[in-house]
C-alpha cells in the first residue's frame, strides 16, 4: 500500500450516556484512531472496554458528548429524526448478533432491497442486485424470498453482510461479526469479510475480543482499556513486540490448541467500573509492572506515525534510552 | 480407575417429522482426575451428550446403549434414582454464568440450600462450607460475597460462584459445558487455571464440553471429536491436536487463526454441518470433505484404532504416515 | 399474514370459533331467505312459548323471536366488527405515535389514556352514550371510545420494545426514515398482536353493546338488536324464552370471537407458534 489515506478519524472523541438508574458512564473517553483507505483496523479489547461503544459511534447510532468524527472529510451526524446524508450511508455497520439485525417477520428479501428503494433504485433493479449480493456471500437467490428463521447464525450473518453492501458502502464497522457464530462458521464469515473489503475496495473496522483472529486477518490493530485506546500499530508489530502490559496481558491469555499443554496466562482481577475509573493510568490496579507515578500519573498517548502505546513506562524507557 | 464408561450411547429427539437422532452410538471413558474435551459445533451431539448423563433429556427423547458411572447403570434411572447423582455425583457448570444463578437469591441461599438437602447437614455448617468453597474457587472475601447477590459480581465471578456451587455436594464428576465461551480470554484463562488445579486437588474428574481447540488443548488429556451427533475421532489431546487423523478436525484446526502465518485469509470449511435427522449413511462430514471418496458414503464405516487408544472413522485416511510436519506444517 | 403449512388450525377450538362466526354471518347474509316471518310484524299471538310454529315463541307484541334473532345478526355483527375496527385504528395509532416518539408527546398521550381506562367501561360508555342521545350510532362511538385505549397500550409496548432493535437501526443506517422505519419495519411487529387483540376485543364491544342497548342506550325498540331483545325478556321475566335465545345469540358470537383470539394467537405468537411446532 502506498500513502495512507484516511478515510474515517476520530478526534477525541468521548461517548458518555446515561444508565437506567440516571448515572453517567464514560464508555469512550478522548479516543483518537484513524481508519485508512484500504485497510482493516483490528479494534480489541475486553467486554466493558467500550469497542462496540465507539463502533456504534462511529456511524451515528450513538452521539458523542465530545470530540469529532470525520468520514472522508465531513463530519458524522447523529442518526436522529432526518434521514441520513447520501454520503454517510457509504459508512455500514454489521452487527454482532445476526439474530437481533433482521426482522423476523419481513422477508429477507424486502429487507435487502430497503437500502435501495430508500435511495431511489426501483424495485425490480433493487431485488435483482439484492440477488447478487446473496449469491457473493454464499447464498442462493431464492433466499430472498424466505424468512430469516430458516437460517443458521452462520448463513443470517452473511444475510446481514449482504444487507449492509446494497449501498456499495467505502466503509464497514463490524461490531464483533463473528463471535455469536459457530467454529465453522467463524472462519468462513470472517474470509468472506476480507474477501469482500478487498474486493469491492472497502475498508473495514473489525471489532473483536479474539486477538488470534485479529491478528489473521488486520493490517493493524488498537487496543482498547476501560473506555481509553492503550496501544495502536501494525498487526505483526504488535503480536511481536507488545509495548503496553495491557496488550502483553490479552496475548499472553490466548489458548493454544497445539495439544501441548500450555495453560494460558490469567489477569487477575476485573475491569473497573467506568463510572469510577481509577486514577493515572487506568490499567495500573491490574497490571503486573505498575510503578508508584501510574496511580497519579496518565499516560500520554503521543500520535507518533504508526506506532502508539500508552504506557508511562514505556515513555520512561525511551527517554531513558534518547 | 474408570469412573465414567459410556458404551454405544445414542439419544433420538422427537421433531416434528419423526425421531432424529442427535448422538449416534458414542462410547467414550474418563478416569478419576482426568478431563476429557468434547469438542463439536452447534448441532453436534455435545450438549445432548451432557444432558443425558445428568438425566435432563426432553422428556420424549429416545435413549438406547449404556453409560455407567462408578459400575452402576445410569441409563433408565427413574427420576426419584436421578436425584441420588445428580448434583452430588455428577455436577454441571453452564455456559452463561448471567442466567444460571438466581439474581434474587443471595449467594448464600442458593448455596446452602441445596447442600443441607443433599448432604443432611445443619445450616452452620453449610454456612462454613460454602464459605470454604468460595475461597477455595478464589472469590476475594468469601463472607461479604455468601451476603451478595449475582448480579454484583461479575461473568467470571459468576462462574467461578457457579463451579463452587457445582462442587458443594463433592461430586466426582463435572460436566462443564462451554463454561468459558461468554468470558473475556483474560477471565477464561483464570477459569481454566481453576478446573486444573480443582483436578489435581480433589482428583475430579471434568467433561468439558466446547468449539474451542485452544482451551481444549490446555487443560485436557483426551479429546472426543464429535460431528453430526457421530464420533470423528477420539485419543489423547496431544496426539490428536499435533496429528490429527479425521479430514474434520484437521479442518477445525486449519480454521483456527495461526499464529506464524502470514495469509489474510483463515482456512474455512466450507459448507454447512447436516441438519438434524439429515445424517447421511456413511460419513456425515463427506459433503464437506476435500478428500471425500465414493467409500465414504453409503455404508456403515468401521472406526480405525491405531496406538495410544487413538481412534478415528475416515474411510479415506488422507493423513496416514504423515509425521506432525506434513499434516500441519 | 404469514402462511404456515405446518400449523393449519387444527386446534379445535379455532375450528369451533370459525364454524360459528361463519354460521351467523351466512344468517346475516341471508336473513330474508332463512327468516320464517317478518321481525317487526305482530303476525301472532303475544307470548306465545315456543311451538312447532314459532320455534323460539314470540314475543309481547306478537313477534316470531326466531325471525328477530335472525335478523339481529345483521345489527349486531356488523356494528361490533365496526366498533373493533375503529377502536384499532385510534387506538394503534395513538400507541404508535406516543411510543416511537416518546417524550413529552407519549407522555401526554399516555396520561390521557390512563384517564380513560380509570373509568369502568361500561359507566363511561352509558355516560357517553347518554350525553348524545338513546342511539345506535351513539352507542357504538361509545364503545368504541372505550376500547381504543388497550390497543394502544399494547402497541405503545409493542413499539417501545422493538423500536430500538438492531434491525430498526440498521433500517435507519441504510437511510430509512422515521415513517419508513415505522411502517415497514415495525408494523409486522405490531399486526399480529393487534388482530389478536382485536379478535379478543370484538366480542367484548359485542357485550358492551349489547349492554347498552339492553339499558336502553342502545337499539331503539323495534329493531331487532340482540340487547334490546334480552332487555325487553328482562321485562317478563317469567317467558324464558324471551331472554334466552337472544342472550343464547350473544354467548355463542362471544364465545366464537374469543375462540378465535385464542387460535390467533397461537399462531401467530412466534414463540408458542414454535413450541406447538417442535
Amino acid at each position: 500500500m502506498n500513502q495512507a489515506q484516511p478515510i474515517l478519524q476520530l478526534n477525541n472523541v468521548s461517548v458518555t450516556y446515561k444508565r437506567a438508574d440516571r448515572t453517567k458512564i464514560t464508555a469512550v473517553s478522548g479516543v483518537d484512531l484513524t481508519l485508512n483507505r484500504g485497510e482493516i483496523l483490528g479494534l480489541v479489547g475486553e467486554s466493558g472496554c467500550g469497542k462496540s461503544t465507539l463502533g456504534k459511534a462511529a456511524v451515528g447510532i450513538l452521539p458523542t458528548s465530545a470530540g469529532e468524527i470525520t468520514f472522508n472529510g465531513k463530519a458524522v451526524a447523529p442518526l436522529n429524526s432526518s434521514v441520513r446524508s447520501r454520503e454517510l450511508l457509504k459508512l455500514q455497520l454489521i452487527f454482532q448478533d445476526p439474530y437481533s439485525s433482521l426482522n423476523p417477520r419481513r422477508k429477507i428479501g424486502d429487507q435487502l432491497i430497503d437500502g435501495l428503494l430508500n435511495s431511489g433504485v426501483n424495485a425490480e433493479e433493487a431485488r435483482e442486485s439484492s440477488a447478487k449480493l446473496l449469491e457473493r456471500v454464499g447464498l442462493s437467490r431464492t433466499t430472498l424470498t424466505k424468512y430469516t428463521h430458516q437460517f443458521s447464525g452462520g448463513q443470517r450473518q452473511r444475510i446481514a453482510i449482504a444487507r449492509a453492501l446494497t449501498l456499495q458502502p467505502e466503509v464497514i464497522i463490524a461490531d464483533e461479526p463473528i463471535s455469536a457464530l459457530d467454529a465453522s462458521a467463524q472462519a468462513q464469515v470472517a474470509n468472506l469479510l476480507v474477501e469482500l473489503v478487498q474486493e469491492l475496495g472497502m475498508s473495514m473496522i473489525f471489532i473483536s475480543h479474539d486477538l488470534s483472529v485479529v491478528r489473521q486477518i488486520s493490517d493493524r490493530t488498537a487496543v482498547m482499556y476501560l473506555g481509553k485506546m492503550v496501544e495502536v500499530a501494525n498487526t505483526l508489530e504488535i503480536w511481536d513486540d507488545p509495548r503496553h502490559p495491557y496488550t502483553k496481558a490479552l496475548i499472553k491469555a490466548i489458548p493454544r490448541p497445539d495439544g501441548k499443554g500450555s495453560m494460558p496466562l490469567e489477569l487477575p482481577g476485573d475491569v473497573p467500573d467506568p463510572r469510577l475509573p481509577p486514577s493515572g493510568c487506568r490499567f495500573h490496579p491490574r497490571c503486573p509492572v505498575a510503578i508508584a507515578e501510574c496511580s497519579v500519573m496518565e499516560p500520554k498517548m503521543a500520535p507518533a506515525a504508526d506506532r502508539w502505546s500508552s504506557c508511562l513506562l514505556n515513555n520512561e524507557l525511551r527517554k531513558v534510552g534518547s | 480407575m474408570t469412573l465414567l464408561e459410556v458404551r454405544d450411547l445414542s439419544v433420538q429427539l422427537q421433531t416434528k417429522t419423526g425421531f432424529a437422532t442427535a448422538v449416534d452410538r458414542l462410547s467414550f471413558t474418563v478416569n478419576e482426575g482426568e478431563i476429557l474435551g468434547i469438542a463439536g459445533e452447534s448441532g453436534s451431539g455435545k450438549t445432548m451428550t451432557a444432558l443425558t448423563l445428568l438425566g435432563l433429556l426432553p422428556q420424549h427423547a429416545k435413549v438406547s446403549g449404556s453409560a455407567k458411572f462408578n459400575g452402576q447403570e445410569l441409563i433408565g434411572l427413574s427420576s426419584k434414582e436421578w436425584q441420588k447423582f445428580r448434583g452430588a455425583q455428577i455436577a454441571m457448570v453452564f455456559q452463561d454464568p448471567m442466567t444460571s444463578l438466581h439474581p434474587m437469591l443471595s449467594i448464600k441461599a442458593q448455596m446452602t440450600e441445596h447442600m443441607v438437602t443433599h448432604l443432611g447437614i445443619s445450616q452452620q455448617q453449610a454456612l462454613v462450607d460454602a464459605e470454604e468453597l468460595l475461597a477455595d474457587v478464589r472469590i476475594p472475601d468469601p463472607k461479604k460475597a455468601l451476603n451478595s447477590y449475582a448480579g454484583q459480581f461479575s461473568g467470571g465471578m459468576r462462574q467461578r460462584i457457579c463451579i463452587a456451587m457445582a462442587l458443594a455436594c463433592k461430586p466426582k464428576l463435572l460436566l462443564a459445558d462451554e463454561p468459558s465461551t461468554a468470558l473475556d480470554v483474560t477471565v477464561q484463562a483464570g477459569i481454566l487455571t481453576l478446573l486444573n488445579r480443582l483436578r489435581k486437588e480433589h482428583q475430579l474428574s471434568i467433561i468439558f464440553i466446547t468449539h474451542d481447540l485452544g482451551v481444549l488443548s490446555s487443560i485436557t488429556n483426551k479429546l472426543l471429536v464429535l460431528y453430526a451427533g457421530r464420533e470423528a475421532e477420539s485419543g489423547s489431546t496431544s496426539t490428536i491436536l499435533q496429528l490429527p487423523r479425521h479430514p474434520y478436525t484437521q479442518g477445525l484446526l486449519d480454521s483456527l487463526p495461526q499464529p506464524d502465518s502470514n495469509e489474510k485469509l483463515l482456512k474455512s470449511i466450507a459448507g454447512f454441518p447436516p441438519e438434524l435427522g439429515k445424517q447421511p449413511i456413511g460419513c456425515a462430514f463427506a459433503e464437506r470433505c476435500k478428500f471425500a471418496a465414493a467409500t465414504c458414503s453409503g455404508d456403515e464405516l468401521l472406526p480405525t484404532y491405531l496406538a495410544d487408544s487413538h481412534k478415528f472413522i475416515c474411510a479415506v485416511d488422507p493423513f496416514a504416515g504423515l509425521s506432525i510436519n506434513q499434516v500441519r506444517p | 399474514m404469514r402462511k404456515n403449512p405446518d400449523s393449519p388450525i387444527r386446534q379445535p377450538l379455532a375450528v369451533i370459533g370459525v364454524t360459528i362466526l361463519t354460521i351467523w354471518i351466512l344468517i346475516a347474509i341471508f336473513a330474508p331467505l332463512i327468516a320464517p316471518s317478518n321481525p317487526i310484524a305482530q303476525n301472532y299471538g303475544q307470548l306465545l312459548p315456543p311451538n312447532s310454529h314459532n320455534w323460539f315463541g314470540t314475543d309481547s307484541v306478537g313477534r316470531d323471536v326466531l325471525s328477530r334473532v335472525i335478523y339481529g345478526a345483521r345489527i349486531t355483527l356488523p356494528l361490533s366488527m365496526m366498533l373493533v375496527i375503529l377502536a384499532m385504528l385510534v387506538g394503534t395509532v395513538i400507541g404508535a405515535i406516543a411510543g416511537y416518539f416518546g417524550g413529552w408527546i407519549d407522555a401526554a398521550l399516555m396520561r390521557f389514556t390512563d384517564v380513560v381506562l380509570a373509568f369502568p367501561g361500561i359507566i363511561l360508555a352509558m355516560a357517553v352514550a347518554a350525553a348524545l342521545g338513546a342511539e345506535l350510532r351513539n352507542a357504538v362511538f361509545a364503545v368504541v371510545l372505550v376500547a381504543w385505549p388497550t390497543y394502544a397500550r399494547l402497541v405503545r409496548g409493542l413499539i417501545l420494545s422493538s423500536k430500538n432493535a438492531d434491525y430498526v437501526t440498521s433500517s435507519r443506517l441504510l437511510g430509512a426514515s422515521t415513517t419508513r422505519a415505522l411502517f415497514v419495519d415495525l408494523r409486522p411487529n405490531i399486526s399480529g398482536p393487534v388482530f389478536v387483540l382485536a379478535a379478543l376485543e370484538a366480542g367484548n364491544g359485542m357485550l358492551l353493546l349489547s349492554g347498552l342497548s339492553f339499558l336502553g342506550l342502545g337499539a331503539r325498540p323495534p329493531s331487532a338488536e340482540w340487547g334490546a331483545m334480552v332487555s325487553a325478556g328482562a321485562n317478563n321475566f317469567d317467558k324464558w324464552w324471551l331472554a334466552v335465545f337472544p342472550g343464547l345469540a350473544i354467548l355463542t358470537a362471544v364465545l366464537a370471537f374469543n375462540f378465535l383470539g385464542d387460535a390467533l394467537r397461537d399462531i401467530l405468537d412466534p414463540r408458542t407458534a414454535k413450541a406447538l411446532r417442535e
